[in-house]
């Protein structure tokens, strides 16, 4: 339980610098703007091209796609329900 | 029969599009040209609006009298106009005010008003029955013309007059295009009311343009369909139907979209400009029944050969409109291009046959991709291929060997990833670069593709 909370905010924060990355190279190099928890993807300035390239350096950086991993089809709408799903889908 | 026949069969004057928050009934389109248009009959027309419900009131009121009408998209550029204009021979172009064509040489005379256009022509000949003329996606090269007729566009179209009064498609697709028509052409013809949001519209403002007018039916590429599940509240409309079509709709997608829309009957169709509407599967898999090849769902034949899908319609031309360029074998069958595999008692899309990712509905020719990172001074051999996603079905990846096998991988991944967004499309660029050694090569010394 207690390691599962510490993983939180850690994961949060991984994500989040493979977000601005992405963003940055997506929008010739413009800062991300503010995440938060509930932030709509597709409000912030991601288009689906960019999303879909972000799963694929999530995958390369932290080693699993959970949308090939979890059985239920599922799309995210919030940063924080994306943070969610690799949460709950992480194999490790 | 026309369309205007077909649709005077509706009773009670239903509303027919709302277009932007205007509602438009039936009696608008019928009545909008009630004066004498014969002069227009054996003609061409090229109609590039905007306002769909002033095209379909064009368009009810040329069919069965024009030799032939295209649909352009007024998002096209003035040269694909001028093109499409030249090619199929067509002798004015019908369009909104805001295009400025009247610079451009060796046009055919250009008209904003229907009733005027038909006063400058002589009547010929009036057709037995008149081409609706579409362009292809154009994502392989330059839009072609391809012909339809009312009856071969409508052949599957359910009519149901009593239960589509009660139907309400919105539209998400260009109406110009084939898919866009098909969405347009079901909902009018079973006097049901199309929804169509401002082009312009976020997807976000389109859903709640389709919750407020109570949308009930929704068809859509599986790309689009992802889009829909990511934006919140889309869960309120209270869609019946969900068509996804255009690309391969895989059994995540299918299931995602059931179990967001919980009342909805969900239909992946099989359809391009040339074959026409091919057949729809409703199980909610992946691929479709084995059965379908000796069945012709539709009245449509399919056959595999060499693991590759071909179709033939009867129903279809066989030609490019104004060309002699086929798309068809001499006895019908289309090659859809696709390729195929049996598993069991179904037939899975496994992609293109010609090794073309698609990227979202966007189309990728590996070799392009590969000819501009062989330009790149730390490249000596590239192979690029498609890496599944689960929001575009694909992107572009790409195995590379160095140069100079000494250089840092990362910083060659990073440079290589920057310099195929400078170079190339967005949807063209570089998801992911695997620096390999080398590269196993054929007995005529290219690399190895893998399908």
């Amino acid at each position: 339980m207690s390691s599962d909370q510490n993983n939180k905010p850690v994961l949060f924060d991984q994500i989040l610098s493979v977000y601005r990355a992405v963003y940055s190279s997506q929008n010739k190099g413009k800062q991300s703007p503010e995440i938060v928890n509930d932030t709509v993807l597709l409000d912030a300035g991601l288009d689906s091209l960019g999303h879909a390239i972000l799963i694929t350096r999530l995958e390369e950086s932290l080693g699993y796609d959970p949308f090939t991993i979890s059985t239920e089809a599922y799309y995210p709408r919030t940063f924080g329900e994306l943070v969610e799903f690799y949460r709950t889908n992480n194999p490790a | 029969m026309r369309i205007k026949d077909r649709l005077k069969k509706i009773s009670n004057n239903p509303t027919l599009v709302i277009s932007n928050n205007k509602e438009i009934s039936l009696n608008q389109i019928l009545n909008c040209y009630e004066n004498d248009l014969s002069k227009i009959s054996g003609s061409r027309i090229l109609i590039c609006k905007s306002d769909i419900s002033e095209s379909l009131s064009i368009v009810s009121a040329i069919d069965g009298l024009v030799d032939a009408f295209a649909l352009i998209s007024p998002t096209s550029s003035i040269e694909l106009i001028s093109s499409l204009a030249k090619s199929g021979n067509f002798e004015a172009i019908l369009c909104d005010d805001s295009l400025n064509l009247n610079k451009v040489k060796n046009l055919p005379p250009i008209f904003h008003d229907l009733k005027i256009l038909a006063n400058s022509f002589t009547a010929r000949k009036i057709p037995n029955e008149t081409r609706w003329v579409l362009t292809t996606s154009g994502t392989t090269g330059k839009p072609k013309l391809v012909s339809h007729t009312l009856s071969s566009l409508t052949r599957t179209t359910k009519i149901d007059p009593i239960r589509g009064i009660n139907i309400r498609w919105g539209m998400l697709y260009d109406y110009t295009r084939f898919a866009g028509l098909q969405v347009l052409l079901q909902s009018i013809i079973s006097g049901s009311t199309l929804i169509e949001p401002f082009f312009e519209y976020s997807l976000d403002k389109k859903i709640k343009n389709f919750i407020d007018h109570k949308c009930t039916h929704l068809s859509a590429s599986p790309t689009l369909w992802r889009k829909i599940l990511m934006t919140p509240n889309s869960n309120q409309i209270n869609l019946l139907q969900a068509t996804l079509g255009g690309e391969i709709a895989d059994d995540r997608i299918l299931s995602a979209v059931s179990k967001h829309f919980p009342q909805a009957r969900v239909a992946h169709i099989f359809a391009s400009t040339e074959s026409g509407v091919g057949f729809s599967v409703v199980d909610k898999k992946a691929g479709f029944p084995k059965n379908y090849l000796k069945n012709h769902p539709n009245g449509i034949d399919i056959k595999i050969e060499n693991d590759r899908l071909f179709i033939r319609n009867k129903d279809v031309h066989d030609k490019y409109f104004g060309s002699k360029t086929m798309f068809a074998s001499n006895d019908g069958w289309i090659d859809t291009g696709d390729s195929v595999e049996v598993k069991n008692d179904r037939v899975l899309f496994r992609g293109r046959e010609d090794g073309v990712i698609n990227v979202g509905g966007d189309k990728v020719y590996p070799e392009e991709v590969e000819n501009i990172l062989l330009k790149h001074p730390l490249v000596s051999a590239a192979r690029v291929y498609a890496k599944s996603n689960p929001l575009t079905g694909s992107l572009v990846a790409a195995d590379v060997t160095l140069v100079d096998l000494k250089t840092d991988e990362n910083k060659a991944r990073k440079l290589l990833q920057e310099y195929s967004i400078e170079m190339l499309d967005r949807h063209k660029s570089l998801a992911t670069i695997k620096i390999v050694p080398r590269f196993n090569l054929n007995s005529s010394g290219k690399i190895v593709r893998e399908v």
